[in-house]
Order: structure tokens, then sequence, then C-alpha cells
């Protein structure tokens, strides 16, 4: 079987709520795919249906070709992370790994596998309710590789991880893409994804609005805009603004120039007697680029937001006009 | 990290083919790691036997049934009746008797005269091979009834079948009994020429004198009594007439016979034919009130008068097992609604704790195909709470009926049942059974509900509140109601049996239900299995 999850043309309307509006992407084994988008964009929608737990209206989404209902043993095909909190407190963590395993046809000695390679040893004969967000996400990595599959899904897995567990989720995502697998991420924070995601799929609105690398939606989010750095900040603004440039002021000694290469912006400076000390080609961070992209969907969101049932804006108007 | 060539990933985990058994696997691993349900399985067990005893312990059986004079002790130590007008001679070994029954009509006794005719489906008239005169004694007998045709009776609780139809002038019945040895074998015939085996009866140590001959009995007609301050006048039968929800009392009644072509075969010594009224005739003699110039006698005229070759014969009472008005080990079984509770409760919380937390989510993307899954949870909770219900039930019975003996209860009217056969079998298993389908018919409530509270209540409205309602609804609603809700199944636990070839007050106060115990277990398998079905339906056609 193919590892890749195909996903076209989803459509799923809750009440009055369009949850999918036509979502459509690949995710290719090998890599780790990003899943990104303001709450609300479908994210979870779209991985529930993947997993053949919620009916689309229309579209389809197939694992290697097929419907995740006409698999036999699911978790050898695809392992996901849907909710860490989906626990019965009473159970340990290992006792809930293995009615998970045994429904599978595995037995013991896979639980105490993904209990090691998921870093549990300690916490394992645990009740699981006693379980830090952290633990939980790590006890639902290990549900996740029980059947040892191709594909993966992780629905916000950062959520709740100190720092030393978000480094561990960036390389364990890293060295599971590198072993050939499918590995699909979603979060609404762009940040969690800067250094672990190869590839992007950018949500907004129930359908896709970017699906990109991580390279290219960095250069595409930066522009042609150049930062300097200067003493004399009026003097540089106002002639770079008679060069026809349009120039902001971004602290008490730097700008950011678009309009004019950087060769045409050190020349004018130079010819003005204005003195600089640096310029460099601006880089948007992953997050700019984010922001930037999703401005629209965010910004519709805030306006209509008392509208839209069920949903909490994260990505407040606040935000956006920062 | 973009590579230009990528070796797909292949699982190192090949599980098994068949998945059903996985999924069984998994919803038992699921029940016994949680250790508040195992704890509360155990307790529905312990605390079901516990609540058992205790009512035993309490229930008063100083008036009880084995203090009435018309209760005999039958060849098993076992209460019966075995009240009959009796026409007899000694027979020695093997011989036969046939006769012929030229007519049978029932009356209510004392009512006027001329009594009235009155329907009285079960009264008998025939042929019997008697151990002795001592009510109580081992018999077979073939008899016609005016409305169950001819029957073969014996050892008190065994009734099998003959000819179809009631005695009448134009078809009379010819009965015949054969005794060879221990055995004694009954035959009938519209004729007196063609001869049908209608059963053999082997009778265990029958002595080889024996009593035979001819006999008539009518067991008392259950009619609601006449209200006090009513008019009820003389000779009006029992029933329309009289408000119909009150109190039902069993009217003495009397069958009159007619017998020809008698003869004897084999070991007759030939003495002369002797009547007597064996044991005590039972029920009370309609609107008699003693008053100055007007007797009311104890028991009705039985006798017999002979002329040329025919015997008429008057008779009342009965042959049969001795069943009771009251049933205490049927109300102290009550005892087991405690662990009901606990087990609607658990099989409830099975399904609606995971999607109170979103595991239905987990389970359902490791095994997508939903009914399965459903069916899974079934099995397991109802094996768990089947095993938890007979280990309960078994422990608190023989304690029960210890206690119930030691409170007043005579032992041979409410015996200790045997846990491995018979009755006692049906109260353990039926108990536990009632308890594994209602937990089933919970777990369907979750899975359609997705409640905890909503679940249990709707199990408990079906369940337990027709049990109140049956008990204080009028009869008749109370037999719809008791038909038709899962309620029905409470009939698994009742603690005297009924007999269909003996007519007794059925109220589910004296643990009687309208249906048969396995009949009423049916009615909540049917609920039960429905319930399933439309939550079946219902997981796969919503979101999870």
């Amino acid at each position: 079987m193919e590892a890749t999850i195909e996903v076209s043309g989803l459509h799923k309307r809750f009440g009055p709520t369009l949850a999918l509006d036509g979502m459509t992407f690949t995710v290719a084994p090998g890599q780790v795919t990003g899943f990104v988008g303001p709450n609300g964009a479908g994210k979870s929608t779209t991985m529930r249906v993947i997993l053949g737990l919620d009916a689309p209206d229309d579209g389809s989404a197939l694992i290697g070709g097929q419907r995740y209902q006409s698999l036999r043993h699911p978790l050898s095909h695809v392992g996901s992370l849907l909710d860490a909190a989906a626990l019965q407190p009473s159970r340990s963590a290992r006792n809930h790994l293995l009615w998970l395993a045994h429904s599978q046809g595995l037995g013991a000695r896979r639980v105490d596998a993904v209990i090691e390679q998921a870093g549990l040893e300690q916490a394992a004969r645990r009740k699981a309710g006693g379980y830090s967000l952290g633990m939980r996400q790590r006890l639902g990595i290990a549900a996740a590789l029980l059947g040892d599959p191709p594909v993966l899904l992780f629905d916000e897995p950062f959520n709740g991880m100190d720092p030393e567990g978000i480094v561990w989720m960036r390389g364990f995502l890293r060295s599971l893409a590198g072993e050939g697998r499918a590995v699909l991420v979603s979060s609404h924070l762009m940040a969690e994804l800067q250094d672990s995601a190869d590839h992007l799929v950018v949500a907004g609105r129930g359908k896709v609005i970017a699906d990109t690398t991580v390279a290219e939606l960095i250069a595409a989010a930066s522009g042609d805009r150049v930062s300097l750095r200067t003493t004399a900040r009026q003097e540089a603004m106002e002639a770079l603004a008679r060069a026809g440039a349009t120039v902001a002021a971004t602290g008490r000694d730097t700008l950011t120039v678009s309009g004019l290469l950087a060769e045409r912006i050190v020349a004018v400076l130079s010819g003005s007697g204005v003195p600089f000390s640096e310029v460099s080609a601006h880089r948007a961070t992953l997050e700019e680029a984010y922001m930037e992209l999703t401005r629209d969907v965010v910004e519709f969101r805030a306006v209509s937001g008392a509208t839209a049932a069920g949903s909490s804006p994260r990505a407040s108007s606040e935000e956006v006009a920062r | 990290m973009s590579t230009g060539t990528i070796t797909p990933y292949r699982s190192g985990q090949r599980p098994g083919r068949d998945d059903f058994p996985h999924l069984l696997w998994a919803e038992w691993t699921k029940f016994r790691t949680v250790r508040g349900w195992v704890i509360a399985m155990a307790a529905a067990a312990v605390l079901t036997a516990l609540a058992v005893v205790a009512l035993a312990g309490v229930s008063n059986g100083s008036q009880n049934a084995g203090a009435n004079p018309a209760v005999a002790i039958g060849p098993g130590g076992e209460a019966v009746t075995d009240n009959f007008y009796f026409v007899y001679q000694s027979l020695d070994g093997n011989s036969s008797i046939t006769a012929r029954v030229a007519s049978l009509d029932t009356e209510l006794a004392n009512a006027g005269s001329p009594p009235p005719h009155i329907a009285v489906p079960w009264a008998k008239a025939g042929i019997i091979i008697k151990a002795g005169t001592r009510p109580g004694s081992a018999y077979a007998a073939v008899l016609a009834t005016p409305a169950h045709g001819v029957r073969m009776q014996y050892g008190y609780t065994h009734d099998t079948a003959g000819l179809p139809g009631a005695v009448s002038a134009a078809s009379p019945r010819w009965l015949r009994l054969t005794r060879s040895g221990d055995t004694i074998t009954g035959y009938d015939s519209a004729d007196g020429r063609h001869w049908a085996k209608i059963g053999t009866a082997r009778l265990a140590g029958l002595p080889p004198t024996v009593q035979a001959g001819l006999f008539a009995a009518s067991p008392p007609l259950l009619a609601p009594a006449c209200p006090p301050g009513a008019i009820c006048p003389p000779g009006s039968p029992p029933g329309q007439s009289f408000a119909s929800n009150s109190t039902l009392v069993p009217y003495t009644t009397q069958a009159t016979a007619a017998f020809d072509h008698v003869s004897l075969r084999g070991g007759w010594p030939g003495g002369a034919w002797r009547g007597g009224q064996i044991g005590f005739p039972t029920g009370i003699p309609l609107l008699c009130t003693p008053s100055p110039g007007h007797f009311c006698p104890k028991t009705p005229a039985g006798g017999f008068t002979k002329s040329g070759g025919t015997f008429t014969l008057a008779g009342s009472g009965d042959i049969a097992p001795y069943v009771t008005d009251v049933d205490p080990l049927g109300t102290v079984l009550k005892g087991s609604l405690v662990g009901l509770l606990a087990v609607i409760a658990l099989g409830a919380l099975f399904i609606t704790t995971e999607y109170r937390r979103g595991l239905i989510r987990t389970t359902f993307a490791a095994s997508p195909r939903r009914g399965r899954v459903l069916a899974a949870k079934a099995i397991v909770i109802g094996s768990v709470t089947f095993a938890a219900g007979l280990v309960g039930a078994a422990a608190a019975l023989p304690i029960a009926e210890n206690k119930l003996h030691s409170g007043g209860w005579a032992a041979s009217v409410y015996p200790v049942w045997s846990l491995t056969s018979g009755h006692g079998l049906q109260i353990v298993v039926g108990t536990a059974a009632l308890l594994a389908v209602a937990a089933i018919l919970a777990l369907s409530a979750g899975a359609v509900l997705r409640r905890s509270a909503g679940a249990i209540a709707a199990v408990v409205v079906l369940l337990i509140v027709p049990l109140i309602l049956g008990a204080i609804l009028p009869q008749t609603y109370a037999d719809w109601v008791l038909r038709l809700t899962p309620a029905a199944a409470f009939g698994l636990q009742q603690g005297t049996p009924h007999y269909s070839q003996v007519t007794s007050v059925c109220q589910p106060i004296n643990g009687c239900y309208p249906l048969a115990p396995w009949e009423g277990f049916a009615v909540l398998s049917v609920w039960a299995a429905a319930a399933l079905g439309i939550a079946a339906f219902l997981l796969r056609r919503r979101d999870a």
C-alpha cells in the first residue's frame, strides 16, 4: 500500500456552519506535512473524515488509495492522535494501549515497545487520569505507533508540551518521516512547525489556501523588502521616499523599505549623504508568512465571528491589526 | 529535508486475519482494566445475594399454606392436592380396568336447587390406579375433562393429552389403564373398539395390592368475591355481575359423571365397590351465610349411586400439584433489583463513558466496523453480567430458602429447589439471564442516547416501572403491561411453579406473571435485540 493520504473535494456542513468547502490536498511519504490554519479552518474535521469517523457530504479521503473503513486492521495502516484527553481516567496508560493492541490482534510485547518509544516507561502503569497534557500527548503518540503504520496523523501534538517535549516531538516527527512514512501534523501555531515540517498545507474556511514547501512560502512572504539600519532615520526616509520607495519605520534606528532594490537604496543614501550601517534583504519568519496568508480568512472570521456558531477565533481582530 | 527518492514505509506488524475475536479481546480488556467496573460487577452479585437473603430473613410464614388441611404430601415429599370422590376395589398384581364416561357435568356447590351449571374447565372424571387411599399416595389416571379432552395424569405433575373434545351422550369416552409391575399404561377410545395409547407411567415402589376404580373431582372456581354490602343473588354465577377487580375467591364446584361398561381384568379379588371421599374438598361454598334454619355444609355432598351397570359419581376437589396463592421465594428474589440497577448502570457506562471522554473515536478508528464493535461490547457485558448473576443467585437461593423455612414457611409447600435441575435451575439461570439481557438493553440505550443518565433512566422506566405498575393497576391493565414490556421477564423469578392444568390466582404480587417464564424472557430479549438493532443503525449513520 502506498503511504499517502489523498484528500479531494471534501465538503461537510454542520447545521448552519460550512466546515469543509472543497478541501483538497495530498500527503506524500517521507516528509512531514504541516496542516496549519486558524481554529475553525476545518483541520480536525478533515482528519476525522480521513479516519472514517465523520462522513463527508461530498468528496473523498483515501489512504494509499483505500477508504479507511475498508481497512481490516487499520492501525497497521494509519496511526492517529486526535485528542490526547480521550482516555478513561481510571485505566492505566499501559492498559489503554493493551486494549487498543488487542483490537488489532497485537500483544503486550508491542505495547511495551511503543511505551519505550514514546518515553513513558516510568509512568506506564499509572492511571491515565493523573497524566499531564504533555504525557497524554506522548501516550497518544505511543497509541498511534502501535501498528507501526506507514501513515501518521497528529492533531495539535505540541499542545501542552514543555519546551523539552516540543524539541523531542520535532525530532521524533522528523525521524518518522525519515523512515519513509507520511506524516501529517496539524497546528494552529506556525512556529511549532518552523523547524519540523517540509511541506505545508494552509487551510482557511474549509479549504486549502496554500499548498507549498516551507522555503517557497517564506520567499513569497518576504517579497522585495529590504531592512536598513541608520542613525539618521528621518533623513533616510525622506531621501528614499523621494526616490519612489515605500518606507516604514520598524524601530528607533531601523527601517523597512520596499519598491527599491538593495543596490539602488545604497546609491540613493550615499548620494544624499545619509549615514547607514546595515542593508539586508528582509527575510520573513514562517509566522509572518502565515499571518499574511490567513489575514483575509481571519479578518472575515473576526467580523462574522458572532454568527460562526461554535467557533472561538483565537486569532482575534487585535492580533490581525497589529 | 526533501529527498529525491523515498522508499515507502512498510508496517512491521502483521496482525491476524479474523478481526471479531480481536474485538472481543479488546472489549474484555477494556472492561477488566477499569477497577471500578470490576468492583461494581462483583458488588452487583454480592448485593443481589445479600438483599435476597435479608428479605428472606424478615419473611413471616406463620400463616402459610403448610397448615392447610387440604394440603397432602406427595410421594416425593412435595405438597399436593389429593381430594376427590373415589369408588374403588382392591387390585392385585398385573391387571386392567376399563370404563366408559357417558356424561360429565359441573355445577357450583350449594348454590341452590337445582344447582346451576357452570363451566369448570379442569373438572375430572375417569379411572385411577392408586397405591392406597392415603391422600398424597402415588397414582396414575386416565380421565375426561370438560374443556381439555382426555388426559393421562400421574405423579401429580405429569399431564399428557389424549382424545380432544368434551364428553357428551353422543360422544362418550372409553378409558383404560393396565398395570404391569411398576408400569401403568393409559389408553383411550371413542368407540370401545379402536384404542390409542396415551402414555406410560412408572410408579416406583408401587405395592402389589393397589386401590383402583372410578373417580370424580372438580377444582374450585376462581371468581371475584361478592363484595361486602353488594347484592349477589343466590345462584348467579360469579364473574361479570361482580366488580371486576375485586379479589378472586375459590368457589367450591362439583362434578357429576356417569360411567358404564365398567370392566375389570386380572387380579381382582371380586369384592364389592366401596365409595369414599379422599382428602378434603377445597374452596368456599357459594353465598352460603349461616342463618337460623339454613345450614351451610362444610363439604359438598360427594357420593355415588349404582343402577344396573351405570355408576353416577359426584365429587369435588382435585388431584394435582399444590399451587399456593402466595410466593414468598418469588417475593424475596426481588432483592435482585439491587443488582439489576447496578448492571443497568454498568451496561450503559460501558459505552457512554467512551462518548463522554471522546474515547469512542479511538475505538472506531481502531475498528471502523461499528456494528461489530457494538456486538463485541454486548457479548462482553452480557457474559460478565451473566456470570456475576449466576454466582449471586446460586449463592443466595439455598440460604434464602433455609431462612424462609426458619421463618415458618412449610418446606413441603415451599421446597428447597435443586440448583442443577428443574425449577431451581430456572430461577438461578433465569435471574442471571435477566440481568445479562438488561445490561445489553442498557448498553444499547447508551449507544443510542450517548448519555449515562438518560440511558439508565430509560432502562429503569422500561424494566422496573412496569413491575410497580403491575402491582398497582387493575389486573387487566397490569397483565398487558407485564406482557408487552421487558418486565415480562421477571416471571423467571417465580418462586413457586404454576402448572397449566391447575387453575390458580395469578397476580404479579404472588410471583405469577401473565406469560410463562421463558416467554416473558423472550419479550425482554426482543426488546434488547430491537434496541441493539437501532443502536447499530445509528452508530453507522452518525458521525462518531
